[in-house]
């Protein structure tokens, strides 16, 4: 029985690709159509009706969670619902795997059989209860299996890592069997070796960490060798080189395919993809998820588009939302406006007649009227268009070259950011920028970040 | 009295719009540039107006027969076969213009002001000389033909000084003459220069005056021009308390110099100006902001679009929540999609934008 899910949150000091957001809030906590990232994990773990206990591993100050997680846990209490979450704060960041082994005792308590692991930057359609059942049946099939990795079947290899950036190579590569068993692994390969990747979650049970304190062990001895001038931080284990890299030697560990739509968060235009794909994925399953508002489609509002109950829309003069767009708490938006494919944060004031797309603004923004706050690149139907013309072949070359531009980050398209409490004068334009928080702009801003 | 006009060649300069129409028919201030001279001088008692013209486009035939009845006027096309330069078609009008012993008035077709004619007619004759020469002050008189004085004789030209690198004087050559019929004997029937060849002869008779002229002046030959013209052409309006301005009572306009024609329709919750010309039968949609821009007839610009230091041209569209500025110029007949962002770009006729148009440049 799967009793216990395990999410490695990351911490503050991490996550610089994702600023300037990452200035304002956790990125974990970054809301994505009505909720934070976060939520959306959780919300898939509940359908597993055997979990007990959540824990999140990080390294955030647990400030940052003191709120989330009692809300869920008297959410649970009201529910009747016998799920306990809480958070366990590493001493420092200890790797992709160093928090689990340093809190193995809280894992391993009450002996589960087996227990979820899943990084929380992951965005799919977390289809655990099927892999559970997978792993159940390969358990019984082989007389228990070791652990079992969720991997991503890449439908369009090429267009997949054209669209992740410009390194070819940044995801671990799963080579198995017909029947599942992995019987190859390779963090960031050079080459195609197979189109299965590491999605990120795994069912492990106790075995992991007798894994977990052989790679302790030798670290430790690397680091006592004072014939090595390698430097070894003993305390970081990475699941990924230290896990991964050695479980097909034992010819028992499995992967669970998985053919849906799959990405990590790193940086902010993933966000919006996020924002693309957990909407959609609402929108098409009409399975409203806690106060998300999905509106219908109406003149003013093209689905999918989240609304905080809170927000005042003028709905007067045309004003035309969606599709794709998340608008938070208290949120006004003025008569006459255009926004789509956009994460509005609490608290923001768009004017009258303005203009927003391929955009996020984080709390507090203020836009005047006739403004324009505009990215040009990240849309998936734009994307699916130039793949469309030119071909999986091509896609990199015409990707590279469309982003030769971009600020700040390598990416797949341009975005605009506002950090918190930017606040944009009448009439301008902000055109694939980034905006550093509380600043006041009264220019024209093209393809800059602004301190 | 007799006036010639200067109008030269196909109008190259102010493409995508003299693609459709010879220049001297394009709006400016929602009255055809040639217009504007024609009035004058007709109110400065011009009896016989000359055209000079490297082309005769039949449809500038018949717009002109129309302004000979208006104001009562006689309107010739002198048509070069070769360009003649600025004296050569005086020479070539001579028949017309050295008809009786008044004098002539020299417009180029390019230059916008308030045309003073009469002033600078009474000016002409008090000095007893030969012609005059409309000068008007610029800040930078580096870069043009610089007017020098004669130290005793008020007004009396001394020299020209081209593009003088010290500072000589800031009075420039405006483009407007008044010459006495016998100037016209000055000139050899080729392709001649009146500033550099007829002008410095003039000069070393001290028979050359200048005047200055009051008031605004520019050349709008080229888009940017336009604009500019445009916006001193309004403001002159303004100071007139001119009746051809929208009020500024009006709950759209914003900042005054706003000349729309009747015709056109405005709509709710626009922010209209400073400085916008709209012509006849253009349709404005709800939550428009449009400033330092000329929107030529029946145009439609459509809700919530944001216009910047744009000439629409006519017939033409622009979207929902479009944007142009940075001096867009739309040919006859475009279409700018909604949500279009347009910076700078000479839009050919009947052209579509579907894609933003992030750099300035021409769109074939």
């Amino acid at each position: 029985m799967i009793s216990k899910a395990v999410i490695m949150v990351g911490g503050g000091s991490r996550g610089t690709r994702f600023r300037p957001l990452a200035l304002d809030q956790a990125k974990i906590m970054f809301p994505i159509a009505g909720k934070p990232l976060l939520a959306h994990t959780i919300d898939a773990i509940l359908t597993i009706p055997t979990i007990k206990e959540i824990i999140l591993i990080g390294f955030y100050d647990p400030a940052v969670f003191t709120e989330f997680i009692l809300d869920f846990n008297t959410k649970m209490k009201y529910q009747n619902r016998d799920c306990y979450l809480k958070y366990l704060k590493e001493f420092k960041a200890l790797g992709t795997a160093g928090g689990l082994y340093h809190f193995r005792e809280e894992i391993l308590r009450g002996n589960p059989d087996g227990f979820l692991v899943v990084h929380g930057d992951i965005i799919c359609s977390f289809p655990f209860v099927e892999m559970i059942e997978f792993y159940k049946k390969k358990a019984a099939e082989k007389g228990g299996i070791e652990a079992m990795l969720f991997g991503v079947k890449l439908t369009n290899y090429d267009l997949f890592m054209a669209l992740s950036g410009s390194e070819q190579s940044s995801f671990g590569t799963i080579v198995s069997e017909d029947n599942g068993k992995v019987i190859h692994y390779v963090e960031k390969p050079e080459s195609k070796i197979s189109d299965i990747i590491n999605g990120g979650i795994y069912i492990f049970n106790e075995s992991l960490f007798r894994r977990l304190s052989n790679a302790k062990i030798s670290k430790i001895t690397i680091a006592n060798d004072n014939t090595t001038f390698e430097t070894v931080d003993e305390d970081v284990i990475s699941m990924e080189k230290d896990v991964l890299h050695f479980l097909p030697d034992s010819g028992k560990t499995f992967v669970y395919e998985y053919k849906g739509f799959w990405r990590a968060i790193k940086t902010p235009s993933d966000a919006l993809w996020a924002n693309e794909l957990y909407l959609d994925k609402v929108f098409q399953t009409k399975t409203g998820h806690g106060r998300s508002v999905i509106h219908r489609a109406s003149v003013n509002i093209e689905p999918p588009v989240y609304i905080h109950p809170s927000a005042t829309i003028h709905f007067e003069n045309g004003t035309k939302i969606g599709p794709y767009v998340s608008i938070g708490a208290n949120v006004t938006i003025g008569a006459g406006t255009r926004i789509y494919n956009s994460i509005i944060l609490e608290n923001c004031e768009i004017g009258q007649n303005s203009f927003v797309r391929n955009s996020i603004l984080s709390l507090d923004c203020k836009i005047g009227n006739w403004a324009r706050v505009e990215g040009t690149g990240v849309n998936l139907i734009s994307i699916n268009e130039i793949v469309k013309k030119n071909g999986p072949t091509k896609i990199k070359k015409v990707l590279d070259a469309e982003s030769s531009r971009v600020i700040g980050i390598k990416d797949s398209g341009n975005i605009c950011i506002l950090g918190s409490g930017t606040h944009i004068g009448d009439d301008l334009y902000v055109l694939n920028s980034f905006i550093l928080p509380s600043k006041s702009i009264k220019d024209d801003v093209k393809y800059e970040i602004i301190m | 009295m007799k006036g010639l006009i200067l109008v030269g060649g196909y109008g190259t300069r102010l493409r995508p719009l003299t693609l459709s129409l010879p220049k001297p028919l394009v709006e400016f201030g929602n009255r055809p540039m040639i217009l504007h001279q024609i009035e004058a001088l007709a109110n400065a008692g011009c009896t016989d107006i000359v055209l000079a013209v490297n082309y005769k486009p039949e449809v500038m035939v018949g717009a002109l027969k129309q302004y000979e009845k208006e104001y009562g006027v006689s309107i010739t096309f002198s048509v070069e076969e070769e360009p003649l330069g600025t004296a050569g078609p005086l020479k070539l009008a001579e028949k017309i213009l050295k008809k009786d012993n008044t004098p002539i008035f020299v417009l180029n077709s390019d230059v916008i002001c308030e045309y003073p004619l009469r002033d600078l007619l009474e000016f002409h004759t008090a000095h007893g000389g030969e012609a005059t020469i409309v000068a008007t002050k610029v800040d930078e008189p580096s870069k043009y033909g610089v007017i020098v004085h004669d130290r005793d004789v008020p007004n009396l030209i001394e020299r020209f000084v081209e593009k003088p690198v010290e500072f000589v004087g800031n009075r420039i050559n405006a483009g407007i003459y008044v010459l006495n019929p016998s100037v016209i004997d000055l000139i050899e029937m080729r392709p001649t220069s009146i500033e550099h060849e007829t002008f410095p002869i003039l000069v070393e008779q001290k028979k050359l005056y200048s005047f200055d002229l009051p008031g605004y002046w520019m050349d709008v030959g080229q888009p940017k021009d336009f604009l500019s013209g445009m916006c001193l052409y309004l403001s002159a309006l303004t100071k007139k308390n001119s009746k051809l301005l929208t009020s500024t009572s009006e709950e759209y306009v914003n900042g005054g110099n706003v000349l729309i024609d009747p015709s056109a329709k405005i709509g709710k919750g626009c922010k209209i100006g400073p400085n916008v010309v709209i012509g006849p039968n253009c349709i404005i949609g709800d939550g428009v902001r449009i400033q330092r821009s000329t929107i030529l007839k029946n145009s439609q610009i459509k809700d919530h679009a944001w216009v910047k230091s744009t000439i629409v041209g006519w017939n033409s569209t622009v979207g929902k929540w479009a944007r142009l500025e940075g001096v867009t110029v739309l040919g006859e007949d475009v279409t700018v999609k909604d949500e279009v962002y347009v910076n700078g770009g000479k839009v050919l006729p009947h052209k579509s934008i579907k894609d933003n148009v992030e750099t300035p440049q021409i769109i074939m």
